[in-house]
């Protein structure tokens, strides 16, 4: 328990802190109701944060994931024609294979993948313009059954928070059990050290980066097939989302530190936030401002936060990296 | 003279003959073949290219990413990589602009206002990135935060300016030069000078180059940053008001690509991502580029996604020569 709370406090008391405060502003928000909606908007958020996070967590940032994301919705209905599991399986795979080469391009020139990362996010960008032709494109009437099958819930599970429930398992299981989770912290904590250690960077970040994609157009696709539209513009608020989520979450851009929960707890936080401002019948962008303070608080916080704990004699020194633990 | 410049864009490194080949190859002669090929196949293929209003039309849209990329290019020549918040600082200063000049400001003073406070937020920014924060994270949360006190102060609706005399200042033209192509060229001039021959312009290159040599010369990489990403906003926000005194009216949806025109402006321009080098002047060439393409293609019918994905592909391979050529001068 007390390692629980340790790993993940600051996150548990931001979810509390909105949670009631919001309670108190909103007799709505207390509605059990909105679990369901809470619970599929985490998932579309959580599948590209959770992308996000492995890169994060490897050392790298994956910035391509909301053009990706964009690209696997207008592919999805694109494709919707050939059946639903074609229109979600195929722009996953090559969103996939895409992610693949950028994490290749760089292992293998060493480039910073915020650059590498940040010419897909253009170039992708306008390449869901050119397949979707500049406008929102729609899925045809007989097509609409894919989106009726994916409307269905059980209780507060829908399919996309069940894809965001496998995802957050199955990621959790490679991080925890796997080499290839040991690998991805070793590289994420220390490039030069882990090489040393005989851990090959290349592989770890082919996987990593192909994921990150994968699940980005996972969510794309998802969202898209479900509400029956995909616009090519779309998505501009999830760049900024899903790294405040990921850095929210306890993640450290350095590398190394954290796990899928951090990311969970992360989107949750920025999901209650959203949805209490929306019924507080505040606009949108007061969200969006609180995000981005959110995001750069946190920040702050990382710089100094060991600093000042140790100032008050609160904290404990630092932990070895995650890798040592466990 | 030759020399000189040559020093100065290799500030530390003890310009070898091979390394300063290198550094030669890079950047300007990319830019120069592109623009020799793009001229060459535009001129032969495409009607109504080689006319004064299409050179005039080409400079004007090259002119507002420009003038924000003359900024960018001095937080790219710092090691700060480039900035996310060009496009957020852009729609705030034309909210600043409108609100104050609706409010019957007089336009000297709302033109100062304005910039001061973009230059303000930039120089915040800047302590962030100062602190060692990472640039492109920090610019990414800034914008987002400045975009939503923009929407906040709008509450959504456009600012529409009546004033005659700001809406002058997008809207005339020397000789039939607009003004805002006068901006862009004088302060691509102004800047790029300010950068080869001005002590403190040549330092910057330097804080790129090696952070620790720069200590040592007295100079404080921090304050740098917060100068680098000031300046950035500086110019976003001047940029801004020639935009939106020529509309004639700002909201939040005025700039929706300005950011990542402005990156591709300056990564086409040849300055390479790792900081150090490169000119003010490769990034207002970069914008002349990109608005060079963007024009061929449009002339010849191609849709504004398809540009979108050529300057992505553009970006990527400024990227990869940037890369290549860092690559070769450390193994040289």
């Amino acid at each position: 328990m007390r390692r629980l709370l340790h790993t993940y406090g600051t996150q548990l008391v931001l979810v509390l802190v909105v949670v009631s405060a919001f309670s108190v502003m909103s007799p709505q928000f207390r509605s059990f109701n909105n679990v369901v909606p809470l619970a599929d908007g985490v998932s579309l958020l959580g599948l590209v944060a959770l992308g996000v996070g492995l890169s994060v967590l490897v050392g790298e940032a994956d910035l391509s994931v909301a053009a990706m994301a964009v690209i696997g919705g207008v592919l999805a209905i694109r494709l919707a024609p050939l059946g639903g599991l074609p229109a979600l399986v195929v722009p996953v795979a090559l969103a996939c294979l895409y992610g693949a080469v950028q994490g290749w391009i760089v292992a293998r020139f060493e480039v910073s993948s915020l650059l590498v990362t940040l010419a897909s996010l253009i170039g992708l960008g306008g390449l869901a313009q050119i397949l979707a032709h500049q406008e929102t494109i729609l899925l045809s009437d007989h097509d609409l059954g894919i989106a009726d099958s994916l409307s269905v819930s059980w209780w507060a599970l829908t399919p996309l928070s069940g894809a965001m429930l496998v995802a957050c398992v199955g990621v959790g299981l490679l991080l925890a059990f796997t080499r290839f989770g040991s690998s991805l912290r070793a590289v994420g904590g220390g490039r030069a050290e882990s090489r040393a250690a005989g851990i090959r960077p290349m592989p770890v970040m082919t996987s990593v980066f192909a994921l990150s994609a994968g699940l980005s157009a996972l969510a794309g696709a998802l969202v898209a097939l479900r509400s029956g539209a995909a616009a090519p513009d779309g998505y501009a608020d999830t760049l900024l989302t899903a790294f405040a989520a990921v850095l929210i979450g306890g993640l450290e851009l350095t590398g190394g530190r954290g796990n899928v929960m951090h990311v969970v707890l992360g989107c949750l936080v920025l999901r209650l936030l959203a949805m209490g401002t929306a019924m507080i019948g505040a606009p949108d962008y007061v969200g969006d401002i609180m995000t981005g303070t959110l995001l750069l608080s946190v920040l702050v916080l990382q710089r100094f936060g060991s600093a000042l704990l140790r100032l008050t004699g609160a904290g404990r020194p630092r932990q070895a990296p995650l890798g040592a633990q466990g | 003279m030759t020399a000189q410049v040559d020093e100065s864009s290799t500030p530390v490194s003890a310009a070898s003959g091979p390394e300063r080949l290198a550094a030669l190859r890079s950047g300007p002669v990319l830019l120069v073949s592109v623009v020799v090929v793009a001229l060459v196949v535009a001129g032969l293929r495409t009607p109504h290219f080689f006319t004064w209003d299409n050179a005039q039309t080409i400079l004007r849209a090259a002119a507002i990413v420009g003038i924000a990329a003359v900024g960018m290019s001095f937080v790219t020549i710092t090691g700060n990589f480039i900035s996310l918040a060009t496009g957020g600082t852009a729609v705030l200063a034309a909210v600043v602009f409108g609100l104050l000049s609706q409010h019957g400001m007089p336009v000297v003073p709302t033109v100062l206002c304005t910039l001061a406070v973009a230059a303000v937020l930039g120089g915040v920014q800047g302590v962030f990135v100062g602190l060692g924060f990472n640039p492109i994270i920090t610019t990414l949360g800034a914008g987002g935060i400045l975009m939503g006190v923009a929407s906040w102060m709008t509450n959504l609706h456009s600012v529409v300016i009546h004033d005659s005399a700001a809406l002058s200042i997008g809207r005339s033209a020397v000789a039939g030069v607009p003004s805002a192509t006068i901006v862009f060229v004088a302060l691509a001039v102004i800047g790029t000078i300010f950068r080869l021959k001005h002590r403190y312009g040549r330092l910057m290159a330097l804080v790129g180059t090696s952070k620790p040599a720069a200590e040592a010369t007295g100079l404080r990489p921090a304050r740098v940053a917060i100068v680098a990403f000031g300046l950035a906003s500086l110019c976003a926000a001047l940029a801004s008001v020639l935009q939106t005194s020529q509309f004639g009216q700002a909201n939040t949806q005025s700039f929706p690509s300005l950011t990542f025109d402005v990156i591709a402006a300056v990564l086409v321009g040849g300055i390479p991502v790792a900081g150090g080098r490169g000119t003010p002047a490769g990034a207002a060439l970069g914008a002349v580029v990109i608005a060079l393409i963007s024009n061929i293609m449009l002339l010849h019918g191609y849709s504004f996604g398809t540009r979108t994905f050529v300057q992505g592909v553009l970006v990527a391979v400024a990227i990869a020569v940037s890369v290549s050529a860092l690559r070769a001068r450390r193994s040289s």
